[in-house]
């Protein structure tokens, strides 16, 4: 997403809900967004990784985003959807519990995350990898996440 | 002239006349007197210069041209192909390879120094006794300039024959010019005869070329010297006819002349009778091109289609066998005779279709093969053994998948074999064997495998060493060397970190060589396995299977869960009951006819987590094997036999070793194959 910042001063967020906060990822790299349908488990994955679903006759690895993050993980609703994303050649899914809307918001109201909450807090260290940015839209905060680090693709972060 | 169209077919064209270059040459390697393989060759190399020099690859051109100098001093026995010669043949087909090679991955092919190769291509046909033919091509175009300024002074004169004139004069009352047009070659240009094609061509679309001299055949097999004279009937202006010849590369200069026939001919009715015979070659100028034409591209029984394309439609007829087996389903559910018949019929079409699919991605495995002649020769000299390849059954077909990955593999086992196995020329003398060692390369069918073998007569594996070896690396305990059998020794060859040879040599022995081989069989759905014999020889054997893409799985329940045991690795299918499993120390086995089998409890081995609503009383075991070891697999249910299209996890899953894949069943959900080959260990 640091690209894209840099490129132009507005970046379009699609915006989804995890439990009470809302997250955001860029339109860029999102391919669809789907209903929740049946998944595969497959052993052997670590736990955040759901399974498999069937994206019209291709398999699609599915992750549960908020067991990625490190937040409670509930039962799926009406409301939980799957956001399919590409990162570099990766495809893969998302599970969040809800999508709200596509946000256009300029990057001069994202903070760097690391400049408000101090990185030496071991306590959250895990999950703060995760995150890029705060988009702050009149109050609303956004927290943008970093794709890389979720797919663990952080080495070719950046 | 726009090109990239034609560059793939350049591209595969060239591959295959470099390929029977290498081949050939091996041939009049082994017999300089062999005037079939030099007619070919010299073939290839004029083929090979036509296309690079269409294409606009000078530095190809340039190369082959050398090359056919000399080829042609052989041709003419002018010149004994000696073993240098032929050495220096090889080098220059590598450098042309090389060429090819930078072409397609879209670099300049002149990157590739071949200044010391075109200096020994030259001394080579210049320092024969006869050099007067080696220069024969260099003279002609040496002598060509003096001819092209005479023609310049020259009066641009050309014979008119009756019949042109008539054309002439009927041509000029419908409106058309007739113009006298002389091209005149650079004296740089290589193929005169692609250059005269195109001009032809060029012309052809200005007008009609009523007449050329020489006459068209004779411009096709250059049989002219840098200009020639053609007569064009045409409604364009003169500059446009020039400016449209000078694009064309390697043109020099376009004369052009208008044609005023002063007088109306007067034909005498005898002189005409006389003339048709001279008169003639005008019509047929574009007829013989364009069946000349045809003839290069080898008519229309085959076509080139990229890989791509074939995968893509594969997996549409993937797709279809799945929404197929869905409206089974559905029929079978709801009872409706009509639809089941109508997709039975269905049914004989989509594998009809498959088989279809499979067979246009079936190639020869001789294309892997033929490049072996080669690589065995280079390294029978670099190692300072003799050998003599022999290859079997390169007509075996497989999928293209499977043979663009079992090159390597392959490469590997021969230098193997070449390195290790055979023996020095003098070493084979004393243990009473011929000097020259055989390597062989077989394939063959073998049910629904491709086996393809590679064997060597040479020194054979000492199962002792081996298994000192491995113990002394750490491969295995002690333990396991002393429960070892000799065959189950030999095998440590596979693991990985093993190497036999003391001594790290540039051709093989870097310890992760069969590793590898084994990972990449194993990957393409493959076996390998080796036999040997102390000073008899080895044997590697490799089993693929026919296809990866679309196999026949038995799928199983386990607890809610469906999984896909290939069909090809299950032996037999039981239901027993709990008191049937009976344990040898901790393990657990059953005895089927008399044989003790160890079961794997599916469901513990995939951590399958127990679902409230699901209930089995009954125990099923699929029997599966690998190689001749065989293992039962306890699962809930059978669920039925079913062709499955083998899809893979991606690159996100690709660690979990267990599964080798996964597939959409009919109603759209995903089963995991099984790996029954790690699942048993």
């Amino acid at each position: 997403m640091e690209q894209q910042e840099a490129a132009s001063s507005e970046v379009q967020i699609v915006a989804f809900k995890l439990k009470r906060e809302e997250y955001g990822i860029s339109i860029l790299n999102v391919e669809e967004i789907k209903r929740l349908t049946d998944i595969t488990r497959v052993p052997f994955t670590p736990e955040y990784i759901k399974g498999v679903i069937n994206l019209r006759g291709s398999v699609l690895p599915v992750i549960d985003l908020k067991k990625r993050i490190g937040l409670p993980d509930e039962e799926y609703s009406e409301s939980t959807r799957i956001i399919v994303i590409k990162l570099e050649d990766i495809t893969v899914g998302m599970i969040v519990d809800a999508v709200t809307e596509v946000l256009t918001v300029d990057t001069n109201c994202i903070t760097n995350y690391k400049q408000i909450i101090s990185t030496e807090n071991d306590l959250h260290a895990e999950s703060n990898k995760f995150i890029s940015g705060i988009g702050n839209l009149n109050d609303r905060l956004v927290i943008l996440l970093n794709l890389y680090e979720i797919l663990g693709l952080n080495n070719e972060n950046k | 002239m726009d090109t990239s169209q034609y560059m793939e077919m350049f591209l595969e064209e060239s591959k295959d006349h470099l390929q029977s270059l290498n081949e050939r040459l091996l041939d009049l390697e082994k017999d300089p007197e062999d005037s079939d393989a030099i007619n070919e060759i010299f073939r290839s190399a004029h083929t090979l210069k036509g296309m690079s020099a269409t294409m606009g690859f000078t530095a190809i051109a340039e190369l082959t041209h050398d090359m056919e100098n000399v080829l042609d001093l052989i041709r003419n026995e002018k010149l004994h192909a000696d073993e240098d010669i032929v050495d220096i043949l090889f080098k220059s087909v590598d450098a042309l390879q090389q060429m090819v090679d930078n072409v397609e991955a879209g670099n300049p092919e002149d990157s590739v120094d071949v200044k010391g190769l075109v200096e020994k291509l030259n001394a080579i046909a210049s320092g024969n006794s006869t050099g007067s033919i080696a220069k024969s091509s260099t003279d002609k175009s040496s002598a060509a300039p003096a001819d092209a300024a005479d023609d310049k002074k020259a009066d641009m004169s050309i014979e008119l024959t009756d019949i042109d004139k008539d054309l002439i004069n009927k041509a000029k009352e419908s409106g058309l010019r007739a113009m006298h047009v002389r091209i005149i070659l650079a004296e740089t240009c290589v193929l005169k005869a692609v250059r005269s094609y195109m001009v032809m061509s060029a012309l052809d679309e200005l007008g009609d070329v009523i007449k050329s001299v020489p006459p068209a055949e004779d411009l096709e097999q250059e049989k002219f010297d840098l200009s020639f004279d053609v007569i064009l009937l045409t409604g364009e202006e003169e500059q446009r006819v020039e400016s449209t010849l000078l694009g064309i590369s390697e043109i020099k200069q376009v004369m052009i002349e208008i044609i005023k026939l002063d007088a109306p001919a007067l034909v005498p009715a005898v002189k005409k009778a006389a003339v048709p015979a001279v008169a003639k070659p005008s019509a047929p100028v574009k007829k013989k091109q364009a069946i000349q034409h045809h003839d290069n591209m080898k008519g229309g029984q085959s076509v080139r289609v990229g890989i791509e394309k074939l995968d893509s439609l594969m997996n549409l007829v993937g797709e279809l066998v799945i929404n197929k087996t869905r409206l089974e389903q559905i029929g079978n559910t709801h009872r409706i005779t009509e639809l089941v018949e109508t997709v039975e019929q269905m049914d004989r079409v989509t594998s009809d279709l498959q088989s279809i699919v499979m067979k246009v991605r079936m190639v020869p495995v001789g294309q892997v093969f033929n490049r072996f002649p080669r690589v065995v020769r280079d390294l029978a000299k670099e190692l300072g053994k003799e050998v003599n390849l022999t290859i079997e059954g390169e007509e075996t077909e497989l999928d293209r998948t499977v043979i663009d990955e079992i090159g390597d593999p392959l490469v590997h086992l021969i230098r193997n074999s070449m390195d290790h196995g055979i023996e020095h020329p003098d070493d084979r003398e004393a243990k009473g064997k011929p000097r020259v060692g055989k390597v062989g390369l077989i394939a063959r069918h073998e049910g629904n495998n491709v086996i393809i073998m590679v064997t060597d007569d040479g020194a054979g594996m000492d199962a002792a060493v081996i298994r000192d070896k491995a113990l002394e690396k750490g491969v295995i305990t002690q333990e396991d060397a002393d429960n070892m059998t000799e065959s189950e020794a030999v095998r440590l060859i596979f693991l990985p970190g093993f190497s036999t040879s003391d001594v790290i040599t540039d051709v093989s022995g870097r310890g992760v060589g069969m590793d590898v081989v084994r990972t990449t069989i194993e990957a393409l759905g493959g076996v390998i396995d080796v036999e040997t014999k102390r000073n008899a020889g080895s044997i590697f054997k490799i089993k693929l299977p026919l296809t990866l893409a679309i196999i026949q799985a038995l799928l199983v329940n386990v607890q809610k869960e469906i999984y896909a045991i290939p069909l090809a690795s299950i032996d037999s299918t039981i239901n027993i009951t709990p008191d049937d499993i009976k344990t040898i120390q901790n393990r657990e086995t059953i005895v089927i006819r008399g044989e003790i089998i160890p079961i794997v409890r599916l469901n513990q081995a995939l951590n399958v987590p127990p679902a409230a609503d699901f209930d089995s009383d009954e125990i099923y075991i699929v029997v599966v094997h690998i190689g001749d070891k065989k293992c039962g697999i306890m699962v809930d249910r059978l669920i039925g036999q079913q062709e499955i299209v083998i899809k893979t996890l991606g690159k996100l899953l690709s660690g979990i070793k267990v599964i080798s894949g996964a597939t959409v069943l009919g109603n759209g959900q995903i089963a995991l194959i099984l790996d029954v080959a790690i699942l048993m260990q």
